[in-house]
């Protein structure tokens, strides 16, 4: 049983996420400012935080840097403010993720189980000379078995899905165009199937990312390309 | 409705023929008349032939062949093979009208203008040649005698020729004439004299009547010109509107030429006798009315003037007088509203040229003084052009924008000082509204930001508990409708707030772009792939249409993308399903064009314009999902990265056009 601790000033939302993580098996503890999130990180062994950015008394940006000089702890921020800046700021402090109000209740425990997963499997052996296994995050394509994992969990990918998802995690950080992704995946020079590729690339992304809209790995770069992510 | 007897055009066209016929009958009967009175024997003889008028005709006639043939015997030729010398010439004109043969007593030559053949040699059947035919004929055999004339006309009878030549006289010549009866001069008055016989009744009754009855039609004419059916105001036709002087030159001009062609071809009449007679009336007829016709065009069009009171308005000397007099009432306003400030510049004046002018005549010391006097006077000028300047160039910064700007008031004086400080008021009120404006807008942004931040947390309670009542296992079908309804609206909510906040941000233009080389192509491309699913839901087939070259334009991707989603997520919910949608790139004079088409489900209702305010819709409604911000965040959106958004409405047809510079590699 972990225990993920809850902060926002708001009770209704508290409870609302509270029943989400009963139901997928967590203990909760709950927290309406800084100061009682700080008190509660003291007495007890916490698993993951969900923040609030503006509250009354401490803020969550003032709790996150006063949890960050003790704990290492996996911190989900959560705010009304969803523009790029506040995103970034709160990234930058030690955030492990940055979800925005109002949030589908689905993501934030996709978002939760993620961040459990890396914090408690951290340290796992990996085969890092095996070269037919291709990482990113907790991304995985090994090639030997043919199989995709994200965070622990299976992904199912059709062959076509495959064969462009590990051309692009092979080359992680580079990005490519429909017409280079076609060329190297098909082995054939392209015509005029374009935007055949990017729907097999939204698929890929529905299938491997919690916000497909906001995709960790898989990222669109408008009007130049594809690429997965080094992380 | 009444009938406007004004309003006839028959009427007016009787009215108009019959005028010229009724005057020519008057102007016929007023010949006539003064006809009798010059001859009055008209009224005593019966006959033309009998006149005094024919005798003298007739005896001038005969006159002027004797004395041709007595003075140019050279002009005839002589007749061969006769017995008797005839001598024969067919070119006198003046005794067409006459034949005629004149033996000449001493030489016992005969003169004629009968055309005598050889047949006939004796004396006596050339002269039954000349008689037989006619009945009009007079003969003269020797010394004062008058023989044989067969015309009932005691005056050509008793010709006594006292004014006839010597020769005639003596009895030198016998004549012999008879009158060719188609000749025009006498033929022409022949028929006036018998028209005039017939007619001795018309002057005494028919002028008075005709004359009355033209007044009528006249009167008639000038109370219903310019009324027209259907117009309750004088009706004034292009012609109409010009200037009096125009018309008039115009027309006198017209009758100027038609009298002097009249003359013309009078003068004309007069040198050839060849010209038929009916020609010549029809060409009087035809001038006749051509000169009414002119004549009764510049009437109307002077009483369709008088009517609308424009005659003296809107003629040419009018106008010139009366922009002669406005421009003198300029000159006495431009002196008098000023009064005070005139008085002083001629008082100046006044003073500074007296001056000059007792300090030149005090020479010596004077001219020195005049000298001063004008350095002084020059150096005052100059000092004003100075402040003058002054005000100027602060007031052109204010014009450029400048609002802090102040004229110092301390450097002008007078007039100008009084300007100055208007000048400075006027620039701090644009300096105050200004910075409330930028205030304010400020202000409202932050309050949509704000207050889209305070409504989030309260949604967020509603959408996750929403969501929970979901999982719950209510049986109830009309709560669960019900609860379908709550989770629709809350996230349509959301998805209003996230727009407001992005709309509020990019009108006020506070977003920061990361501008870089994008393919155009490929955007398209990746596009279609993200809505592919959408489209396919509604049936809609997409035809994109790009170059096979690469296009770029420099903008940034994410924001472009954006723009793309707005118009894409506009057509997926407004496009009639089943319909094709068309997405064309072109590269025209280095600026890229993308355009989509779709054909709209509904009709559009609304202009282009009212389309581009935010939180409008196609179809006006409000019960669709979406904000109806989108297309003003793309348009905006578009405008900051320095693009063009327009967009076309053709009947259902709906095309949004995005026009970008095309990038350009640095280096070449």
């Amino acid at each position: 049983m972990y225990n993920i601790l809850v902060c926002d000033d708001d009770k209704e939302i508290v409870s609302a996420i509270e029943i989400y993580l009963s139901k997928e098996g967590y203990n909760v503890l709950k927290a309406y400012n800084g100061e009682e999130v700080l008190k509660i990180l003291r007495n007890n062994s916490i698993h993951l935080i969900i923040l609030d950015i503006m509250m009354p008394i401490k803020d969550g940006i003032e709790t996150l840097n006063e949890i960050r000089k003790t704990e290492a702890i996996p911190v989900i921020m959560l705010s009304a403010k969803s523009e790029d800046e506040d995103k970034i700021r709160g990234l930058n402090l030690g955030a492990d993720d940055y979800v925005t109000k109002p949030f589908n209740p689905l993501e934030l425990i996709a978002r939760v189980n993620s961040g459990i997963r890396r914090y408690t499997k951290l340290g796992v052996l990996e085969d890092k000379n095996n070269k037919e296994i291709f990482k990113t995050g907790e991304l995985v394509v090994n090639d030997t078995l043919k199989k995709v994992t994200v965070d622990g969990k299976d992904v199912k990918l059709t062959p076509i899905e495959y064969n462009i998802l590990k051309f692009l995690i092979k080359n992680k950080g580079v990005v490519y165009s429909i017409e280079q992704i076609y060329e190297n995946v098909w082995e054939e020079e392209s015509y005029g199937t374009e935007n055949i590729i990017a729907v097999h690339i939204r698929h890929i992304r529905q299938k491997i990312e919690i916000n497909p809209k906001e995709p960790k790995y898989l990222k669109v770069i408008w009007g130049i390309g594809y690429k997965i992510e080094n992380l | 409705m009444k009938r406007d007897i004004r309003n006839s055009v028959f009427l007016k066209a009787i009215c108009y023929i019959l005028i010229p016929i009724f005057v020519i009958i008057i102007l016929l009967s007023a010949i006539y008349t003064e006809y009798i009175i010059e001859y009055p024997e008209m009224l005593t003889k019966s006959k033309f032939y009998e006149t005094n008028r024919f005798a003298s005709i007739y005896e001038s006639k005969v006159n002027t062949i004797v004395y041709n043939t007595n003075n140019a015997k050279r002009s005839y030729t002589k007749i061969e093979n006769t017995e008797e010398e005839i001598y024969y010439n067919s070119y006198n004109i003046t005794s067409k009208m006459i034949t005629y043969l004149i033996i000449d007593n001493e030489t016992q030559e005969i003169y004629t203008n009968v055309n005598i053949t050889e047949k006939t040699d004796s004396l006596t059947e050339i002269k039954d040649l000349i008689i037989n035919e006619q009945n009009l004929y007079w003969n003269y055999e020797g010394k004062e005698n008058i023989v044989n004339t067969n015309i009932e006309n005691e005056n050509l009878k008793s010709i006594k020729y006292s004014q006839l030549y010597e020769e005639l006289k003596e009895g030198k010549y016998d004549i012999y004439t008879c009158l060719n009866n188609e000749q025009h001069e006498v033929f022409l008055e022949n028929i006036i004299f018998n028209l005039a016989q017939k007619m001795k009744w018309i002057p005494t009754i028919a002028i008075p009547i005709l004359i009355i009855i033209i007044i009528v039609m006249i009167v008639y004419l000038c109370i219903s010109i310019g009324h027209k059916r259907g117009n309750k105001e004088i009706y004034l036709n292009k012609v109409d509107k010009w200037p009096i002087e125009i018309t008039g030159i115009i027309s006198i001009i017209l009758i100027i030429f038609i009298c002097y062609f009249a003359s013309e071809i009078n003068f004309g009449i007069r040198l050839s006798e060849k010209i038929e007679l009916i020609v010549i009336a029809n060409l009087f007829i035809i001038f006749y009315i051509v000169l009414y016709i002119i004549l009764a065009a510049i009437t109307t069009i002077i009483i369709k003037k008088i009517k609308t009171g424009t005659l003296i308005k809107s003629s040419l000397l009018y106008q010139i007088v009366n922009s002669i007099l406005k421009f003198c009432q300029k000159i006495y306003d431009t002196t008098t509203r000023n009064i005070e400030l005139n008085i002083k510049i001629v008082l100046y004046f006044i003073g500074t040229t007296l001056i000059s002018v007792i300090l030149f005549n005090m020479e010596g010391v004077g001219l020195l003084l005049l000298i001063a006097f004008w350095g002084y006077i020059l150096y005052k000028i100059f000092k004003k052009i100075d402040e003058f300047k002054l005000v100027k160039n602060t007031t052109k910064q204010i014009y450029n924008g400048d609002f802090e700007q102040k004229i110092d008031e301390t450097l002008v004086k007078g007039e100008l000082k009084e300007l100055s400080t208007y000048i400075n008021d006027i620039a701090g009120g644009f300096s105050n509204a200004i910075q409330e404006s930028i205030k304010s807008e400020r202000l409202k942004t932050e309050l949509i930001t704000n207050v889209s931040h305070d409504i989030k947390t309260p949604l967020t309670s509603i959408i996750n508990y929403v969501d929970l009542l979901k999982q719950e296992n209510i049986q109830n079908e009309k709560a669960k409708e019900y609860i379908r309804i709550l989770d629709n609206k809350s996230q349509r909510l959301k998805k209003l707030t996230e727009d407001l906040i992005e709309a509020s941000k990019v009108s006020s233009g506070n977003v920061k772009f990361n501008i870089e080389k994008i393919n155009v192509g490929e955007l398209i491309n990746q596009s279609i792939g993200e809505f592919e699913d959408k489209f396919k839901e509604k049936g809609l087939e997409i035809i994109p249409n790009l170059p096979n070259e690469e296009i770029d334009i420099n903008a940034d991707s994410r924001y472009m993308y954006r723009i793309i989603e707005n118009i894409y997520s506009n057509i997926s919910k407004y496009s009639l399903e089943n319909s094709r949608v068309y997405i064309d790139v072109k590269l025209k004079e280095q600026k890229v064009y993308i355009s989509f088409k779709n054909i709209s489900k509904q009709k559009l209702n609304i202009t282009v314009d009212e389309l581009m305010e935010r939180f409008v819709r196609g179809d006006k409604s409000r019960n669709t999902e979406g904000s109806g911000l989108g297309i003003s965040i793309s348009k905006s959106l578009t405008e900051l990265q320095n693009g063009k958004f327009n967009i076309q409405v053709d009947g259902d047809l709906f095309k949004v056009e995005l026009i970008f510079k095309q990038y350009k590699n640095k280096e070449g």
